[in-house]
């Protein structure tokens, strides 16, 4: 076990780096047309299964039920496109000397950190639909499972590169 | 210890290995088979059945199974060469598995009855990593066991020596006996037990029986015609409620004393071993910088009797994560105090400042279960199912003082590079680990936690997460980046 005398003053809490106060980088706008476009496939999707039901079983077809369906669609619908176009603004990262902070949710917002020094590795991921909006996903792995894996998505492929890059050297310097 | 053993020749495991496949293979047909054997007791057996076929063919399965892993057996050599572990194995295609000592996370010994008898022990040996392999063998003897343990975390914790050889005028490892668990306070172990956990077994054990049986043709439905219906007095009830509670109460012993029998906790030269079993021995070791975690939880019982169950948690994939665990139960305050003092020497349980959570946390479940319950007790109204409001609101307050206790206990101290967390409902359970061992850090805001300006903090570690809920929204921002800094400041390596 390598132990490197390490000097450690008192530093005031006020004066350490704030994980509020940067300015957080936006994802690409295609992001915000594809969470759009994914929503409404799903919506889409759930309207032709009622719809395929229906010619199997008629009640579905009633007025009653196909009302009341169409009507929970719609808000349903409209709701999930809206959290789609909000999400948006509030999601973003942040790369700093010693780590990259990324933060998302619209009702449920979270701030997530992870220092350079405990990177294990990066991955980048582009889907069909991804592609399409010419987007890419950056996941950064660490040590503490699942859970705490950070999900860049919606990154221009070339900027998801160049953040991998600098995680990877940050990494082997910090490390 | 024996360390003239020369690894650098491929061998087999030893023979008695040979003797475990066949016990093993025994042991899963007894497993299928058994409930057949009552039915056939009981004097209702159906020969002509489909089931019997499908317990041939299972049998006959297992039979194969076990030539299969005899034959191989036969073909496996392992050797060690080039700092790596070499394993050789396969009759028509040859495979050659390379583990290299680095990657290799954790070696454990088990040692059941088969086992002990010749002296030998199974190894088995864990790595890391994205893929993950796992290799085990069934029988090796003691002394080349612990030979080939020793070589590896010597060459594991020195890089420098190549010759595996020279590793012979080593001095041994010194082992510092920390806590043996006495006959008592196994006892005491065994008593203080989560009994609820027994009942949930004699359950299961009984519908298993149950299934098996009706599996196997028997007509339960006809013996139930057999019980009597009226009687259902008090003494009856009062009669079966101590029965299962004996029975359980048994049944922990039992599990109690297999699982711990003469525990030994011991301080190695940098790390920690637990020994301890009664047919099956079990022996497993961690490092201190593998540890990344220890906790110690009681309940009521284990209160009254003053003892803790210590846990130290180990990196590891979250598959085998519960398996590289160890856990020493019946241990005394003291005992964890010189764990501490031992694992962490800069920290001082004392000078830990437990801060409170915010009120909230009980008053948001309490509301969001109030609403709960108010919808089932309409729904109870309904259908005038009267028996079942009492069951309704009962639940509803075992919930709210379970959380109302939760609330109170929760506290929490980011002190001397060390978190601590402490909390619990009925229990106590205390959480601690170094600052620089969490790997990430989340924090989570609902609406009504925006509302109230709270938030909710979650600290990664490479054993399982630490959540800090409901604090201040600038005091979780200010913890952070308190933690932030200090895993970034650091030079330790976490692992």
């Amino acid at each position: 076990m390598e132990e490197i005398e390490f000097e450690n003053p008192e530093i005031s809490v006020i004066d350490l780096p704030d994980v509020e106060t940067p300015v957080y980088q936006h994802v690409e706008k295609g992001y915000r047309d594809l969470s759009i476009l994914t929503s409404s496939l799903i919506f889409i999707i759930i309207l032709v299964i009622y719809f395929a039901g229906g010619l199997i079983e008629n009640l579905l077809l009633k007025p009653v039920y196909m009302y009341s369906f169409l009507i929970t669609w719609v808000i349903g619908f409209l709701v999930s496109v809206v959290l789609s176009y909000f999400s948006w603004r509030w999601q973003g990262y942040v790369l700093r000397e010693h780590d990259i902070l990324y933060r998302s949710g619209i009702f449920f917002r979270s701030v997530t950190a992870v220092s350079f020094n405990r990177v294990q590795h990066c991955e980048i991921n582009q889907g069909p639909l991804d592609r399409l909006f010419d987007l890419a996903e950056l996941t950064v792995y660490t040590a503490g499972g699942s859970e705490s894996d950070l999900n860049l998505s919606g990154l221009n492929p070339e900027v998801a590169h160049k953040i991998k890059e600098v995680i990877l050297r940050k990494t082997t310097l910090d490390g | 210890m024996d360390n003239n053993i020369d690894f650098s020749i491929p061998s087999r495991q030893s023979y008695v290995a040979v003797l475990i496949i066949i016990f093993k293979t025994v042991r899963i047909i007894f497993s299928r088979i058994w409930p057949v054997i009552i039915v056939l007791f009981l004097g209702k057996s159906d020969p002509e059945d489909e089931e019997s076929y499908f317990l041939v063919g299972m049998i006959v399965l297992a039979i194969v199974v076990m030539i299969i892993s005899l034959i191989n057996y036969f073909y496996t050599y392992f050797f060690v060469q080039e700092d790596a572990l070499q394993l050789r194995k396969g009759v028509f295609s040859r495979k050659s598995i390379n583990i290299p000592f680095e990657r290799i996370q954790t070696i454990n010994f088990e040692q059941n009855l088969i086992h002990s008898m010749f002296d030998v022990v199974s190894l088995k040996i864990d790595t890391a990593g994205s893929d993950q392999t796992e290799f085990e063998f069934y029988a090796l003897s003691k002394s080349k066991a612990n030979a080939l343990r020793n070589l590896i975390l010597e060459q594991k914790s020195d890089d420098k020596t190549r010759d595996f050889k020279l590793q012979e005028n080593l001095p041994e490892m010194t082992e510092d006996n920390i806590f043996s668990l006495s006959p008592k306070r196994l006892m005491k172990v065994g008593l203080s037990q989560n009994h609820l956990r027994s009942i949930g077994i004699i359950m299961l054990f009984f519908f298993w029986i149950f299934e098996k049986l009706q599996e196997a043709g028997v007509a339960i439905e006809e013996y139930q015609g057999k019980i009597p219906q009226e009687d259902f007095s008090f003494e009856i009830i009062l009669f079966t409620a101590i029965f299962f509670l004996t029975i359980s109460v048994l049944i922990s012993i039992f599990r109690t004393i297999f699982k711990y029998f003469n525990l030994r906790f011991i301080r190695t030269d940098n790390g920690f071993k637990i020994i301890s079993g009664l047919m099956t021995r079990r022996e497993l070791a961690a490092s201190d910088q593998k540890i990344q975690v220890i906790l110690w939880t009681d309940n009521l019982l284990k209160k009254h009797l003053k003892y803790v169950d210590l846990t130290l948690k180990q990196a590891s994939s979250e598959q085998i994560m519960q398996a590289d665990t160890i856990k020493v139960p019946g241990v005394s305050m003291l005992e964890v105090h010189h764990v501490m003092e031992k694992l962490y020497p800069a920290f001082d349980l004392n000078r830990v400042i437990p801060k409170k959570v915010s009120i909230k946390y009980f008053e948001r479940f309490a509301t969001i279960i109030s609403v709960f319950g108010l919808i089932l007790t309409g729904f109870c109204i309904y259908l005038s199912k009267w028996h079942y409001l009492i069951v309704v609101f009962f639940i509803l307050i075992i919930l709210m003082i379970s959380r109302y206790l939760q609330f109170k206990k929760l506290s929490y101290d980011l002190n001397l590079d060390m978190l601590y967390l402490s909390g619990g409902a009925w229990g106590n359970k205390t959480t601690l680990l170094p600052i620089y061992k969490i790997q990430g850090v989340r924090m989570n805001q609902s609406p009504y936690q925006r509302k109230h300006s709270l938030a909710s903090l979650s600290c990664f570690t490479a054993s399982g997460t630490v959540k800090i809920p409901y604090i201040s929204h600038y005091e979780a921002i200010a913890l952070m980046n308190q933690i932030l800094f200090k895993v970034e400041s650091s030079k330790k390596r976490w692992m």
